[in-house]
Order: structure tokens, then sequence, then C-alpha cells
């Protein structure tokens, strides 16, 4: 079994077409006031989702529907829930995003009470996937840009021994050759371990923004509400414990490891150019690649 | 394009006797909302929107109460539309009045003056993404 890419047209009308038919704007922001507060009512009072919204909704959610209409979906690192909500939308029989940021469960699960949505949102980290995906008896696994914060090797490993059927991945990736791997090293790599696959890039980073990193071993004292861990319970600065590594992993080890691991690649698209996000303060978001795998036992 | 930005900072009131009070000023661009402080301990959320355009643009909270050397004021947190900046608000200056004197990265203003801080617009990573 190999992966085969294909390139992934955006296809922004038709994704804005489904968007409007399965997204409820009124909800966006009900859900903006339940997590931001009073304070989300300006930036949502005129709110369209952007080209990388629709890029993902459409890669992760509207694309995937047979894996999620019917499921029992788990949305791991859900962040604000959007892209749980959408896969509600789009026929999942029930929604379990997982999340360590209070600010983000508790705004969820009073928005998700309050009009009785199939959707409940956990406290949790990635470590308790094993035990959620059985007290949840969860069919499909979205994992939206996870890979760069957690043990993803472990969670996919975690994945596969389970019963959960389907596994919707978003990746950030490195290209196939970024840099040549010296001669003398890859003839030594392949005489005693074996044929090099790729590479990974580790970068370090702080949990000092709402989006950023968790250090997985200071998450206790992480704020509850913000999961930052910059700010030690005495209200002083610990810069040593915000601080974390990611991880970027090339295509073809990510491909292989897949493979290595038993999925089923059902679909793999990549990203071919970078889209312009006039909301988000890079300029663009990165090149992602998308899989849709099964999880076939035997 | 101009992007709506709201911006909240939590300010508590450090009074050291009953007659005294502080009061506070937040500005971003035209956009300015003040409150006044009386009692020791007081906590009061400030908050401001405005339409900007992409790029930095400063907040300013401004100690005022010229000649009452018996407050000061803390900043205790900042939003930037409803989310928390984390790290971001040490970076900040403090301009006393009386002596000119700026200091960075301080979070209280112990005399009247004014306390900077940029915001980006638009924020990135808050809100749908």
């Amino acid at each position: 079994m190999s992966v085969h890419r294909g390139e992934v047209l955006v296809l922004f009308n038709n994704a804005k077409q489904l968007w409007d038919d399965h997204i409820n704007v009124e909800h966006l922001r009900e859900m903006a006031l339940h997590i931001w507060g009073e304070d989300s009512r300006a930036m949502m009072a005129n709110f369209e989702p952007t080209d990388a919204i629709l890029m993902k909704y459409q890669n992760n959610i509207a694309n995937c529907e047979r894996a999620i209409r019917g499921n029992r979906v788990l949305d791991l690192g859900c962040n604000n829930g959007l892209y749980s909500y959408a896969a509600m939308r789009h026929g999942a029989s029930h929604v379990v995003g997982v999340e360590p940021r209070g600010m983000f469960v508790d705004g969820l699960n009073a928005f998700s009470r309050k009009h009785n949505f199939p959707m409940e949102f956990c406290r949790e980290y990635d470590s308790a996937l094993p035990e959620l995906l059985k007290e949840h008896k969860i069919d499909t696994v979205l994992m939206m840009g996870m890979d760069t914060f957690m043990p993803w090797e472990e969670r996919m490993y975690d994945l596969r021994r389970s019963d959960v059927k389907w596994i919707v991945l978003q990746m950030h990736s490195l290209p196939k050759s970024w840099m040549g791997i010296d001669k003398e090293i890859s003839e030594k790599a392949r005489a005693r371990f074996g044929t090099p696959v790729g590479f990974s890039l580790h970068y370090e980073s702080h949990n000092v923004d709402t989006r950023a990193v968790i250090n997985p071993l200071h998450r206790d004292e992480a704020d509850p509400q913000t999961g930052f861990q910059h700010i030690s319970p005495n209200g002083e600065i610990d810069l040593k414990k915000s601080s974390s590594f990611r991880t970027l992993r090339s295509k073809d080890y990510i491909s292989k490891f897949i493979e290595y691991a038993g999925f089923t690649v059902e679909k793999a698209l990549e990203q071919n150019t970078p889209v312009t996000d006039p909301t988000s303060m890079a300029a663009t978001h990165g090149l992602y690649e998308w899989f849709l795998l099964q999880n076939k036992k035997g | 394009m101009k992007f709506p930005t709201t911006v909240s900072i939590v300010v508590r009131a450090n009074i050291k006797d009953s007659q005294s009070s502080a009061t506070v000023q937040l500005q971003l661009a035209d956009q300015i909302n003040q409150h006044r402080f009386t009692k020791e301990d007081q906590q009061h959320r400030l908050t401001v929107t405005a339409d900007l355009e992409a790029g930095n643009h400063p907040v300013s909270l401004e100690f005022l109460d010229k000649g009452n050397p018996r407050a000061g004021v803390e900043i205790q947190s900042m939003y930037v539309q409803g989310a928390p900046v984390g790290m971001h608000i040490y970076q900040c200056e403090y301009t006393q009045q009386d002596s000119g004197i700026t200091e960075k990265s301080h979070l209280y203003m112990g005399k009247p003056g004014t306390w900077k801080i940029n915001v980006r617009a638009p924020r990135g990573g808050v809100g749908f993404v």
C-alpha cells in the first residue's frame, strides 16, 4: 500500500455555498459570545469565513462527510469548536470536542446545552485519547493541525489500536526534499538502521499566546482557563515552564508512517499554494496535507 | 480594509486613604473609556472598540489625577477581541508625567502618567480561524 496524493483544488465558490447551506452565522455569533464574551460582538458583527476557513472546512468536513454523517465524532484539540460545530451540522450523531483550555470548553458546553445540540466538550489533553474513544464510543476522529503540538505518532498508534473507523487528518508538512542528506550519513543509516524516509524539524516555542504549545511536563501548573504556562501560581513569570518544542515532519515521513501503522488511505490531498488570510497575523496560512484514513482491522 | 477591534484592560486601584481617588482613561484610535476608582482594591474592566486599518496601533491607559500621590493603579490583564494577550502584555512602557521617565514592561503606575502598548489589527489567532 502506498499513499497517493493529488493536489487540492480549493473550490471556494463551492465551499462557500456548502458553508452557507450548513453553517448558521447566528450560531457562530452566539458561540463567540459564550467563549470570548461581549468583546467578540464587534469582531463577529459582519463575520464572513475567510478563504483559509473555507479551505479547512472543505477539506476536513465537507469532503469527509461520509466519515462524519451518522457517526460519533471526536475533535481532538477542538480549539474554539468551529469545526466540531461544522461536523455536527454535517450530520454527526454526536460530537465530543477535546480541548485543555477551559475558556473554550466552558463556553462551548454552555452554547451546546442552550441549543440541546448533540455536542459536548471535555477539558482533557491528547494523552486521554484512548479512554475518551472508549468512553464515547467514537467512530471518527478529527485531528486538525494537532501534529505540531502533541506526540503525533503516539496518538496515531492509539487510534490504530482502537475501534475508531475513520480518521480525518490535517497535517503541517515539510517538502519531500528540503535538504539533501549527506551521502555518507545516508549509507551508514542504511547499513545500521534502514532507509531514511524523511526528516523532522523541531523548533523552540513558548506557550505565551492562546494558540501556542502546551508543555507536557507542566500541564498541571497551566492556567486552567487560558492554558498559559508562563505565569506561575504566585504571579511570577516562568518562561522555562512555558518553553516547549514543536515539530514539523516531512511529507515522505508522514506518508511512510501512515503506511507503516497500517491505515488505509481513502484520500490524500495537499495544498498547492498558500492561502492569503487578511484576518490573520500571518500573511498566508501554511501548506497543509489532508488525509482521510480508514482503520480497517485484519 | 478595516478591522473592528475590541480591547479590554482590567485595572486594579491602589488607594492609600479614603480621601483619594484614581481616574484612568483607556484610548484606542479615537475611542475613549474612563473610570474613576474610589476604593482600595477596586477592580474595573475598561473596554474600547475601534475600526482599525491593518497594522500596529497604540493603546494607551492614562492615569490622570495629577497632584494625588496617595493612589496608584495596576494593570491586571489585557484582552483583544475577548482573548487574553498573555506575555504580550509586557511589551509595554509606562511614562511618568512629571519626571518624563519611561520604564518598559511595568504594569504598575504609582504616579500619574501613561501606559502604552501596541495592538495589531487584525489580531492573529483570535476568533474563528
